[in-house]
């Protein structure tokens, strides 16, 4: 077993891609905003995405690239049914940054754990 | 000056970039591709804005000739095939059809047998309307560059401290 690869991690992984995929989709409405008749696009939750796909929570393959993949596609883009507001998009990068920030630092202190553990260990 | 429309020659300078050993298949660097896409359109807005601004009080040199039209930015979404990612770029310049002012002036040398000279459709008012909202959009597409480098510095900081 790998501890790096878990169930946990490759959650963690795939959520900063779907944050990735976000602060892209949210980028693109910002440049968007002038054009006449644009529409918003947002990409689908991501407990959605999450169930569809059927993440592998499972240990076994751990070393599998594939489990850490989220593989999005264009179905995953929606586009709604309103103008594209700046201000409300900027307001959504951000908490979609702040999202990504925070689960950085759930990867930080996993690795600061790993790094203690193999400190005492030794 | 005329303002570029079509391919986005400015976006050569991020491909430089990006080329020197740095995959364009990640998200946060098509997120980078679509905000400079989206502060290269409105530059060029601006641009069109500027030239309006300058020209309102354009008349024509001769009786007869037409004065300066109004320009107007059209943008456009199109799929950049390359680099896999939606962009914005200037469509075309299309120009404003009211017609011109009619200024009563005798002494201009554009003037008519009545004394009338034709002046720009430019409303300095609605441009400077315009500046604002185009400055509005290009700081949106800064801020969202902006945070997009805060991802990624972030990640790199997390596998630098590990």
């Amino acid at each position: 077993m790998n501890i790096l690869h878990t169930s946990l991690t490759s959650l963690i992984h795939q959520r900063l891609q779907y944050l990735n995929k976000r602060s892209e989709v949210l980028t693109g409405n910002i440049a968007r905003a002038d054009m006449p008749g644009a529409k918003r696009q947002e990409i689908r939750p991501f407990r959605d995405i999450a169930k569809q796909k059927t993440i592998n929570f499972s240990h076994q393959d751990s070393e599998n690239s594939q489990q850490y993949t989220l593989d999005l596609s264009a179905k995953d883009i929606k586009t709604e049914d309103k103008e594209i507001e700046r201000e409300m998009e900027i307001m959504e990068m951000n908490h979609n940054t702040l999202n990504h920030q925070a689960l950085l630092d759930i990867v930080s202190n996993f690795y600061k754990l790993y790094k203690y553990a193999i400190s005492r260990s030794g | 000056m005329s303002i570029p429309s079509g391919p986005i020659k400015g976006m050569s300078v991020m491909n430089t970039q990006l080329s020197k050993g740095m995959p364009t298949n990640g998200s946060l660097l098509k997120g980078l591709y679509v905000a400079t896409s989206g502060m290269i359109a409105q530059n060029q807005r601006t641009l069109a804005i500027t030239q309006n601004i300058g020209n309102a009080q354009s008349r024509p040199n001769k009786p007869g000739e037409q004065p300066y039209r109004r320009k107007i930015v059209i943008f456009q979404d199109f799929y950049d095939t390359t680099k896999g990612v939606n962009l914005v770029r200037v469509k075309r310049i299309a120009y404003d059809t009211t017609p011109p002012k009619k200024v009563y002036s005798p002494g201009d040398p554009g003037a008519d047998k009545d004394g009338f000279v034709l002046e720009s459709n430019v409303q300095a008012v609605g441009e400077m309307a315009d500046m604002r909202d185009a400055s509005r959009s290009h700081e949106a597409a800064t801020k969202a560059f902006e945070k997009i480098i805060q991802m990624l510095q972030s990640t790199i900081g997390v596998l630098k401290n590990a």
